[in-house]
């Protein structure tokens, strides 16, 4: 007989003492995950974010859902691996609007005192439902890098257009036709973010005319396919077990 | 022994008490940090002036001035072929509600020559209260901004008296500062409820770290037989309730909203002013920075080809202001305005028409070291420049760029 003896001796405590265990170590993760979720998504599509009139038809459509496929991507692997849980998507993105959220109204709105209509976060969760749908009906991670991503990257644009729609209408203003974004934009003053960086519609891709949307959309959708694989495998990376022999 | 608790309280306490005394608000907006020769080159700003300097919530103020693109422009910054007039505030304390550079609207960004005068003048509303250094201020792309004179701009009232309205071309009357954020948020909280319900879901079936984790390592390859056909019917459920929304979404806001255009963005040039040296021409014939002093010495030979005599009466560069007060007078327009009343004097009298002269000009003061002007001897190519003023007898004023390489005197 062993001289060490466990505390837990019916499957009613056990039952409890796993219950505990989550409710410890998913608040834990939420909260790394709206950190680090939140630090990456401003490092990469930083203004593009951050403001109404930096969410063009063009770039914004590109780079957001490109950037933001890498933490679903590794939530994935890590959730649906090692628990079978389809949400790592969802979790990811959630988090990342609660944090979102709280860094807008907190720092952009009480602190630098830019209007909360400037600098609403994009919606992001359409996509994440998706993601962790196709994942639970395929039970592919495969079927849901290639199919998924694609949706991923394809509803972003029409999932925000119901917000920023009205934000488009155009307005004659000192001589010059410009959207009610532009204008927010052009009156509440930035220092460092002159007008000259949101001149973005260059090269042949404009060409394209309005048609450029939908172009920008499939390629995101593409680029997120692809970078969906490269983060699963960061995600396996990072979900090594190295420590944990038994349980 | 060592009470833990008192000790981190005791710790916290002093240096929150250090912050408290140390912390100061920032006064300025680092236009000193910058190196000398990017503010005696580049864009060299006169006649800059505030409207008012006290004023409530709603008023509005009006800031011009003049700005000369240095005609000997550091070959190591990129050159104005695509800039914007902007202001230098900390945050929108104002909203701008119109900008000109020679009449022309600077909505959008402008392409400046090198060596041609433009003035300006930007309109701003009060927003909300307190008090400022506000800036001119002029971003050049890969350049960076280019700073301009500062004044001291205090705002009271109240925030919520603000208002921002503007009609759209659609005819609608808005207010800037709160249109389209109910529907935001609407929608964020739509799809919030929906994405906590889907975590909820997963949440709420018992413990779902350990017994999970210990089935999946259990039913290796057959792992995926955990996830139950009530399950992926959810699933089913939600991927074509997502889109279904998504699409109804897109269209109903293509219904509500059927006009409207894609972000505005572009480029103007815009014709400079009239050469405003007037028939004058300096030239600099040498130049040296007298260390102990903190005086710049330098050999002017000018011609005046006007018809009135000229006496040189201020001398400006990176923003401070030498005056010779027997020719020009100015005073400080507030404790951040660096002007040297006394600062200016030259050896030579009055330049008469159709005469060329070389004057000994003085110019001392100890904006040099505080504004770190000085540094410019250590630079690799040690060249200043800046504005020189001469005005005639009949009140005309010729302003003429000069500059050259700079020797330092250090005894």
């Amino acid at each position: 007989m062993s001289a060490v003896q466990s505390a837990i001796t019916t499957a009613e405590q056990q039952h409890r003492i796993y219950k505990q265990f989550d409710w410890i170590i998913i608040p834990i993760v939420v909260l790394v995950v709206i950190g680090a979720f939140h630090i990456h998504a401003m490092l990469t599509m930083g203004d593009w974010d951050f403001w109404i009139d930096w969410k063009d038809r063009r770039w914004w459509v590109t780079v957001t859902p490109i950037t933001l496929i890498f933490f679903p991507a590794a939530l994935h692997y890590l959730l649906w691996e090692n628990f079978r849980l389809p949400f790592g998507a969802t979790l990811a993105c959630a988090g990342l609007l609660i944090g979102e959220w709280a860094n807008r109204v907190a720092n952009f709105v009480h602190w630098a005192y830019f209007p909360m209509n400037m600098v609403v976060p994009s919606e992001i969760i359409p996509m994440a439902l998706c993601l962790d749908a196709i994942l639970l009906v395929s039970r592919s991670l495969t079927i849901t890098g290639v199919l998924g991503c694609m949706v991923w990257g394809i509803i972003f644009y029409p999932s925000n257009w119901a917000i920023i729609a009205p934000f488009h209408v155009p307005v004659e203003y000192n001589g010059t036709m410009m959207s009610v974004a532009d204008l927010i934009g052009y009156n509440y003053v930035r220092t460092g973010t002159p007008e000259y960086i949101r001149m973005i519609e260059e090269g042949t891709l404009r060409t394209f005319g309005e048609d450029v949307t939908p172009v920008s959309a499939f390629f995101a959708g593409f680029i997120s396919v692809l970078f969906y694989f490269v983060w699963l495998g960061i995600g396996k990376w990072f979900a090594k077990t190295t420590w944990m022999k038994r349980i | 022994m060592l009470n833990i608790k008192k000790t981190i309280a005791v710790l916290i306490a002093i240096t929150a008490g250090f912050v408290a005394l140390y912390a100061a608000p920032a006064m300025a907006h680092g236009e000193k940090s910058q190196a000398a020769y990017l503010r005696m080159r580049t864009l060299l700003w006169y006649d800059v002036e505030v409207s008012t300097t006290k004023l409530q919530v709603n008023d509005e103020l009006v800031m011009t001035g003049k700005f000369y693109w240095f005609y000997d422009w550091p070959n190591n910054i990129a050159k104005p072929e695509v800039a914007f007039l902007n202001i230098g505030i900390p945050g929108p304390v104002f909203v701008r509600k119109a900008s000109y550079i020679n009449g022309v609207s600077g909505t959008n960004s402008t392409r400046f020559d090198i060596g041609e005068t433009y003035e300006f003048k930007v309109i701003l509303k009060a927003r909300r209260a307190a008090r400022v250094h506000m800036h001119a201020l002029m971003n050049v792309k890969e350049a960076g901004p280019l700073i301009g004179p500062g004044r001291w701009v205090e705002v009271t009232g109240d925030m919520a008296d603000f208002t921002n309205e503007v009609t759209t071309l659609t005819g609608e009357t808005i207010d800037l500062e709160t249109y389209g954020l109910v529907n935001a948020v609407k929608w964020h909280i739509f799809w919030g409820v929906i994405a906590a319900a889907w975590l909820l879901y997963w949440i709420f079936q018992g413990p779902i770290l350990i017994p999970r984790y210990k089935k999946v390592k259990l039913l290796g390859e057959d792992a995926d037989d955990m996830i139950t056909a009530g399950n992926r019917l959810v699933g089913v459920v939600l991927l074509i309730g997502t889109l279904v929304v998504v699409t109804w979404s897109y269209f109903n806001a293509y219904a509500q909203y059927p006009i409207t255009i894609p972000l505005q963005s572009g480029q103007i040039t815009i014709p400079a002013l009239p050469d405003a040296a007037r028939g004058v021409t300096a030239e600099v014939v040498d130049a040296k920075y007298r260390v102990p002093g903190r005086a710049l010495e330098f050999s002017l030979k000018v011609t005046n080809n006007t018809d009135s005599p000229i006496r040189l009466g201020e001398y400006t560069a990176a923003n401070i202001r030498w005056m010779n007060p027997e020719v020009s007078q100015a005073e400080p327009a507030d404790s951040h305005d660096p002007v040297a009343s006394n600062g200016m004097s030259y050896e030579g009298g009055a330049v008469f028409p159709g005469e060329t002269k070389l004057l000994k000009v003085t110019c001392t003061d100890a904006a040099w070291e505080t504004y770190r002007l000085a540094k410019l001897i250590y630079d690799p190519d040690s060249r200043f420049g800046g504005l020189v003023f001469f005005f005639g007898e009949d009140g005309s004023r010729s302003i003429v760029a000069i500059g050259g390489p700079l020797i330092p005197a250090f005894i």
